[in-house]
This record gives structure tokens, C-alpha cells and sequence, in this order.
């Protein structure tokens, strides 16, 4: 009899304390809905080129379909392997190396549009998703090339082939301290340290 | 690379008179964020502005002596591992043949941003770029604090104090200068307590003037900017203060009262040197000659450029100064480094003037582990060197921080820039969207105004010949409504369609492709098939007549084969698109085969009507 009374005490207890947990649980829980959508999460972490190398029309296209987990997190080349590796850690899976098809990763370049040959055709100024191309119909265009992510859409749709990728231009500003490196001395085996 | 020990503070330049050095062979100029306006081979007098600033941050560079420009281009320059910059190499032609200079009076009629424009033209430097920063002085903020920084207290710097010891008549006139101009609520001198025959020099001048004169105390690193304001600043002073740097101020003294552009500098030459001793020596002079005139022993040296904890390994003595070199040190080479690994003395921590955990923080760094060394506060190092400096085990704590630094600023860089970039993207989807409408409605607008005027002609044109009723001009109206509503229609269809991505559409279309491609391979396979159907019947009627029901049997089996054949065929071509073809894709196909037997029966039609 006793024994059952116990069992039964312990069994009311432990639901009175699965109770509690669970009301803690819901109260203490932190607040999810100040999170940004993981969407957008992801979106911060891309590189904003919009270059469409991954396959999709943007960056944020890319976004959504990781965020859907349509799409894996080795096909944004502007990113590099950091940008995957910031990727794995967010959605919580592996590191991928690159995929097989997709683009090898390039050192930054800046558009530069050839004076003398440019038409004025607009073909480029349309092409650009972040509008860093000036010049209209018929006038020389110009590239600003603070503001060119290195996308390489203009490329294609220019006529007379005038634009060129040139590589972010050297200044004392873009000067880097070294990765200290530091001599290894062999040792021979048998001398005493 | 070797490692300088911790030196005495002061060493014997301080009592030496200040040397200056001979014209040397040849100058090594840096371009620093300007654009040459000399060529290669022309003749240059001294003070001539060789190159102007092209940007905010940089500085003109003006001859420091007269010659023959040797050549323009990219040059080893003063800086860790001589990265080639774009330089320009002057040959003296040992005459020494000067511009007159133009001082100018109009001095105190200037404005800050004025006096900020004329010392970058004249090439006075500060801490980076032009002594006074251009957007600072575009702004004109009210200054409450101005602080003159003449603190040394890294090891075997004595430039300054130098310089305040021989000129300290000019700095004080400078620093007039600047007070009337910018208008400071204070001035401050600060000098270090060490400095004892500056101070000396100076406080004959201190009185009765607007400046005052501050005795830091503190140790290494107090004399930097940060730690100056943080010590010097009263809390309500301490958001609009400025903090520049002595030669500088010296410099545009110069400049401005005298018009004498920024040619020259202060350098302590010191360390294993035959005489230790401070030169005044032109922009460009190479290191080699410095170190010549201070006597460098024949033997092996590391040359370091700047101070003892902070400086840095020259790898080439034909390098030319610049306007920050203020020490050159050469020091003994010693046993090559060998780091040792940690052994958590903590000697780091316990010298470390931002109280960091530089053994917690190389670990991270070395590991390139850019968040958790931003977690151990990585932003607040000063970059001192005083942890390298006392690490028993040699660890590279310095150059593993200044790296890994400025790895952190250029992460940051890199994602202003894509928070940059996203913003303009985003911009013009939002424009072209708004473009495609605002376009949309102005056609509607016109296709109503034109409708309306129709209607009004159509009201008119009645009235001249018989009554106007007020029922037709309300069908004209409402005809005009029912226009422009369908041209609003019309318009917005194709935003519609756009707004599928333009994979879809790309999707779409190539499935539709593939439906014609499809439809027009199964056509030509029954065709292929009725003709040789038809063939074969010809050649079986032509053969022979008498075997008939025979051969009605056998022709009516090559129909059959004919007809297995083309539905075969016709199978192996709707095996041919993709089997996994999805339901919209079908959809599309059906679509497509349909309008196309539709327009067939509308030709056909139109050809029996004919």
C-alpha cells in the first residue's frame, strides 16, 4: 500500500515539475522575433557583389533559397572560403569546400571603362546592379569605382568590348602589415638544450 | 630579423648639438597621395613643387633642393617590408638654387579650412595626411582643446626635444599662430617631464602668452595621442580636442609666416652609431647617408626606422626618409629570434598599460581567429610593444597585433562596403520598379486625355449640326474611362510578367522551346511515316495484281510496321524532353502544342476563305 502511495507521490511530483519546466520554458525563452529573418541574417553575411554567380539574380535571391535550404553554401565565389565558412556556422552545417562548377575565386577588381572607345550605348549602365556606371545615351560612360563590387555584368552586354577589369588600385592605404614569420632553426638531435 | 632589447630611456644625442647633413647624392621622394607635376629630366630649384596633392589625405611634395629629376616611379618607401610606392628620385645638382620665398601677411585673415588647404599645399604633415584634416576644417567645429604633442617617451626618440631646444622661439611663434587662427579655448603644450632642457627653453616663452605648458609624467605610452587627450581633457573638452604633433606645428610656423614649404625634418640617428646625434636632414635623404654621418661601424647592423619599441626593419638603406621618420636606430645584430613557445609568465598582462591579456590575445591572433580576438578586446591595443618587449619567450606579440589589427579594420572596410553596396542595389530595384510605374500612368494619363478629347470632338461635331445630348457625351466619357483603364491594363501586365525572376521566365521559355521542338519532331515522324506507308503501297499495287487479298494482307502488315514505327517514334520523342518534366512544364507544352494547332486552324481557315 505504502509503496503505491509513493509511487503515486512520486509520480504526481514529477509531473508538478515537468509543469514548472515547461511554464519556465515558455516564459524565460528568449526572444526569437528580435532576430532578424534568417533570410536577411544570411544577406548580411554575403559579399554584395550581385554578380548572379551562384545562379541566382542576386544576393539576396541567394539568400532566401539557403534560408529555404534549396541551395548549398559553396556557390558565392566573391565570398571566398571565410564567406562559407560563415555560412556553415550560421545554418549549422559543415564547411563545404567550392563546388565543382562553380567559378574560381578572383583577387577584387574594379571595372574600368576605355574612353575613347565607349559608344555611349547604355548596354553597361543597365547591366549594373548597383548603379556605379554614369553616362547616358550617346555620352561617354564612366565607372565609379568606389562603389563597383567587381561583378563583371558589364562586361558582356558592352558592343565594343571597351571595359576592362583592372585590379583595386594600389595606395599606401591598401599597404598590409605582414603575417609575423619567424625562422625554424633545425636542431641536431643529440644536443643538449 | 633581429629584436631590439629594452634601451635606457635617453641616450647620449640629447647632449650632442644638432648636425646637419651633408647635400646627399641622390633624394628618394615619396609621392604620398599626390600627382606629379614635374617630368623625368627636367631641371628643379628648390622649394619647386614637384607634385600636388591629389586627394584629401595627401600632401604636395615640394624640391628640397635643386637638380635634375631622375626619375618617376614605383620606389621602396619607409614603411615594414619597403613595399614599392610611387616615388620620384632627385639628383642635387649641389647649387642649391632656391625660389624666393613668398611670405605671406594676410595670415591672420585666414579661416581654418584656408590655413588647412595652404599647409597641404605646402606639404605639412600630420599624423595622417595633411596637418589639419580637411573634412575636420571644412566643419569648423568650435575647438575647445588644442593639443600640441612634443611627449617622447619611446626609447631614443629626442626629435622633438631637439627641435624645441633650437627653435623653440619658432614653435612658439607657430603656435601663436594657430591659436589665433583656430581659436582654441585652450592650447596645450604637453612635454615630458624627462625633456628637462625643452622645458627650460620653454618657459621663458610660456608667459604671457595664449598657450600654456603641460609636464606629463606618466610613462611610455602617455605621450600618444590617445592617452594625451585622455589625460590633458577635461570630460566636456574631451569630444571636440585635437591632438598634433610637434614637427608639424613647427613646419607650418614655417610655412605660413614664411612660406617656406616642408623640405626637411629632425632625426635622431642613435643605437650602435659611432656618435649619437640628431640631423637635420632633407625629405629623401637615404638612410644610408644618415647613418653615415652618425658613424656606423662597418660591421652587420639591423636598421630600424622609428623608436625602439614601435620601429620597424628597413631591409634597404637606399631608402629616403619621409616626414614620420623621426629615429633611425641601427642596432647589433643578434642571435637570430626563436620563439619560444608561452609559458604563461605573464609578465604581458602585468606591463600591458590597456590592461589586456596579450598571451590570451596572441593565441587568437596567431590563429587568425578574428572574433575572439575582438572578444579579448583586440580594439583597445595601443600597438606599444611593451608585451614584446618583456616577453621572456620572444613571442612576436607586436607584429602578431598590428597584422591581425588591421585584418579586423579591413574585415570591417569589406563590410561597410557590402552594406554599401546592398543599399544601392536595393535602391535601384526600388527605382526601376517605381520608373516602370510612374510610366505606366503617365500613358494611361495620356490615353485618357486623348480619349477625353475625342469624346469632346465627338461632343462638338454633333452640336454644330444637330442637339447635343448630354447621353452621348456620357457614353464618350465613359468609353474614354473604359480606355484608360484598359491601357492601365495593359501596362500593368507586363510588370507582372517581369516580377517572375528571371530564371522562371528563362525556364519558361526554354520549355516552350522545347514543346515546339517537340511538336514539330512528332510531325515530321508521322509525316515520314505516312509516306512510306504510301510508298509502300504504291510498289505493292505496281508489282502485282493477281495475288491480291495476299497482298492486302501483306500491305496491310507494312501499315501496321509503318504505323508501330512512327508511334515509336513518336514515343522516343516525348522520351526525348526531360521525363521529370514538371507539371507547369507540361502545362506550358500543352499550351503551346494547342496555340499552335490554333493558329494552324486559323490559317487553314483563312486559306478556304481565299
Amino acid at each position: 500500500m505504502t509503496l503505491v502511495l509513493r509511487l503515486l507521490l512520486l509520480l504526481l511530483a514529477i509531473w508538478l515539475l515537468g509543469k514548472v519546466l515547461r511554464s519556465s520554458a515558455q516564459k524565460l525563452r528568449p526572444a526569437t522575433t528580435s532576430l532578424p529573418p534568417l533570410a536577411d541574417r544570411i544577406d548580411a553575411l554575403l559579399p554584395q557583389t550581385q554578380c548572379g554567380q551562384c545562379g541566382h539574380a542576386g544576393c539576396q535571391p541567394y539568400a532566401q533559397a539557403l534560408a529555404r535550404g534549396e541551395d548549398s553554401i559553396n556557390r558565392c565565389p566573391p565570398g571566398g572560403e571565410d564567406g562559407i565558412r560563415k555560412l556553415a556556422a550560421l545554418l549549422h552545417t559543415d564547411y563545404l569546400p567550392f563546388a565543382a562548377d562553380a567559378p574560381p575565386p578572383k583577387p577584387k577588381a574594379v571595372a574600368l571603362i576605355d574612353e575613347a572607345t565607349c559608344i555611349g550605348c547604355t548596354l553597361c549602365i543597365q547591366a549594373c546592379p548597383v548603379d556605379a556606371i554614369l553616362g547616358s545615351a550617346k555620352q561617354m560612360h564612366t565607372v565609379l569605382a568606389d562603389e563597383c563590387t567587381g561583378c563583371e555584368l558589364c562586361l558582356a552586354p558592352c558592343p565594343v568590348d571597351c571595359i576592362s577589369m583592372r585590379p583595386a588600385t594600389s595606395q599606401p592605404a591598401d599597404w598590409r602589415w605582414g603575417y609575423p614569420v619567424i625562422a625554424i632553426k633545425a636542431i641536431k638531435p643529440g644536443s643538449s638544450t | 630579423m633581429s629584436r631590439p632589447s629594452i634601451p635606457p630611456a635617453y641616450t647620449a644625442a640629447s647632449q650632442q648639438p644638432l648636425a646637419t647633413l651633408p647635400l646627399p647624392a641622390q633624394l628618394n621622394l615619396w609621392l604620398q597621395g599626390s600627382r606629379c607635376c614635374v617630368e623625368v629630366g627636367q631641371r628643379v630649384l628648390k622649394h619647386q613643387l614637384l607634385a600636388e596633392a591629389d586627394s584629401e589625405f595627401g600632401v604636395a611634395l615640394h624640391a628640397p633642393t635643386s637638380g635634375h629629376i631622375r626619375a618617376i616611379g614605383p620606389l621602396p618607401q619607409a614603411l615594414p617590408d619597403a613595399p614599392l610606392l610611387d616615388g620620384l628620385q632627385l639628383q642635387p645638382d649641389g647649387q642649391d638654387e632656391a625660389l624666393p620665398l613668398q611670405a605671406a601677411t594676410d595670415w591672420p585673415a585666414l579661416s581654418p579650412l584656408a590655413l588647412a588647404i595652404r599647409l597641404q599645399d605646402m606639404g605639412v604633415m600630420g599624423q595622417h595626411g595633411p596637418l589639419l584634416p580637411l573634412a575636420w576644417a571644412a566643419a569648423a567645429p568650435p575647438l575647445a582643446l588644442l593639443i600640441i604633442n612634443a611627449v617622447e617617451n619611446e626609447p631614443f626618440l629626442q626629435a622633438d626635444s631637439m627641435l624645441l631646444r633650437e627653435q623653440a622661439a619658432a614653435v612658439a611663434e607657430a603656435m601663436t599662430m594657430l591659436g589665433r587662427i583656430l581659436q582654441p579655448v585652450r592650447l596645450v603644450l604637453a612635454i615630458q617631464q624627462e625633456q628637462g632642457a625643452a622645458i627650460n627653453a620653454l618657459r621663458s616663452l610660456a608667459a604671457n602668452q595664449c598657450w600654456q605648458l603641460e609636464v606629463i609624467q606618466a610613462p611610455y605610452p602617455a605621450g600618444d595621442d590617445a592617452p594625451l587627450l585622455q589625460s590633458l581633457a577635461r570630460p566636456e573638452e574631451s569630444s571636440n580636442s585635437l591632438c598634433l604633433p610637434l614637427a608639424g606645428i613647427h613646419a607650418a610656423g614655417r610655412a605660413i609666416l614664411h612660406g617656406e614649404p616642408c623640405i626637411s625634418r629632425i632625426v635622431t640617428v642613435s643605437g650602435a652609431v659611432g656618435q649619437p646625434q640628431n640631423i637635420l636632414a632633407l625629405l629623401g635623404s637615404p638612410v644610408a647617408d644618415l647613418l653615415a654621418c652618425a658613424g656606423l661601424p662597418s660591421q652587420q647592423h639591423a636598421i630600424v626606422h622609428g623608436g625602439g619599441l614601435r620601429g620597424f626593419a628597413l631591409p634597404d638603406t637606399t631608402i629616403g626618409i619621409h616626414q614620420h621618420s623621426h629615429c633611425l636606430l641601427a642596432l647589433a645584430a643578434q642571435a637570430e629570434l626563436i620563439a619560444q613557445p608561452c609559458v604563461r609568465c605573464g609578465d604581458c598582462a602585468s606591463i600591458c598599460p590597456s590592461q589586456l591579456q596579450p598571451q590570451e590575445l596572441y593565441w587568437h591572433c596567431s590563429e587568425q581567429q578574428l572574433e575572439q580576438a575582438q572578444h579579448w578586446r583586440l580594439a583597445d591595443c595601443s600597438q606599444c610593444g611593451l608585451c614584446s618587449a618583456v616577453c621572456p619567450s620572444q613571442l612576436p606579440l607586436l607584429e602578431t597585433f598590428r597584422q591581425t589589427s588591421q585584418q579586423l579594420l579591413l574585415a570591417e572596410q569589406q563590410q561597410s562596403a557590402a552594406d554599401a553596396a546592398r543599399q544601392r542595389h536595393r535602391f535601384r530595384q526600388f527605382r526601376l520598379e517605381r520608373d516602370k510605374q510612374e510610366k505606366a500612368q503617365r500613358l494611361a494619363e495620356r490615353a485618357a486625355q486623348q480619349a477625353a478629347k475625342l469624346a469632346q470632338q465627338a461632343a462638338t461635331a454633333p452640336s454644330q449640326s444637330t442637339t447635343p445630348t448630354a447621353s452621348t457625351a456620357d457614353k464618350q466619357a465613359a468609353i474614354a474611362a473604359a480606355m484608360a483603364r484598359a491601357a492601365q491594363r495593359q501596362q500593368q501586365r507586363p510588370d507582372t510578367a517581369a516580377s517572375v525572376s528571371s530564371s522562371e521566365r528563362d525556364a519558361a521559355i526554354a520549355a516552350n522551346r522545347q514543346a515546339t521542338i517537340d511538336a514539330a519532331m512528332a510531325r515530321a515522324a508521322a509525316r515520314k511515316a505516312a509516306q512510306d506507308a504510301a510508298k509502300a503501297a504504291a510498289a505493292e499495287t505496281s508489282a502485282d495484281s493477281s495475288e491480291q487479298a495476299g497482298l492486302n494482307q501483306q500491305q496491310q502488315a507494312l501499315i501496321q510496321a509503318a504505323m508501330q514505327r512512327a508511334n515509336a517514334q513518336k514515343a522516343a520523342a516525348a522520351s526525348n524532353s526531360p521525363a521529370a518534366m514538371d507539371e507547369d512544364k507540361k502545362a506550358l507544352i500543352a499550351a503551346a502544342m494547342a496555340r499552335a494547332a490554333a493558329q494552324k486552324a486559323a490559317r487553314d481557315a483563312g486559306e478556304q476563305e481565299k
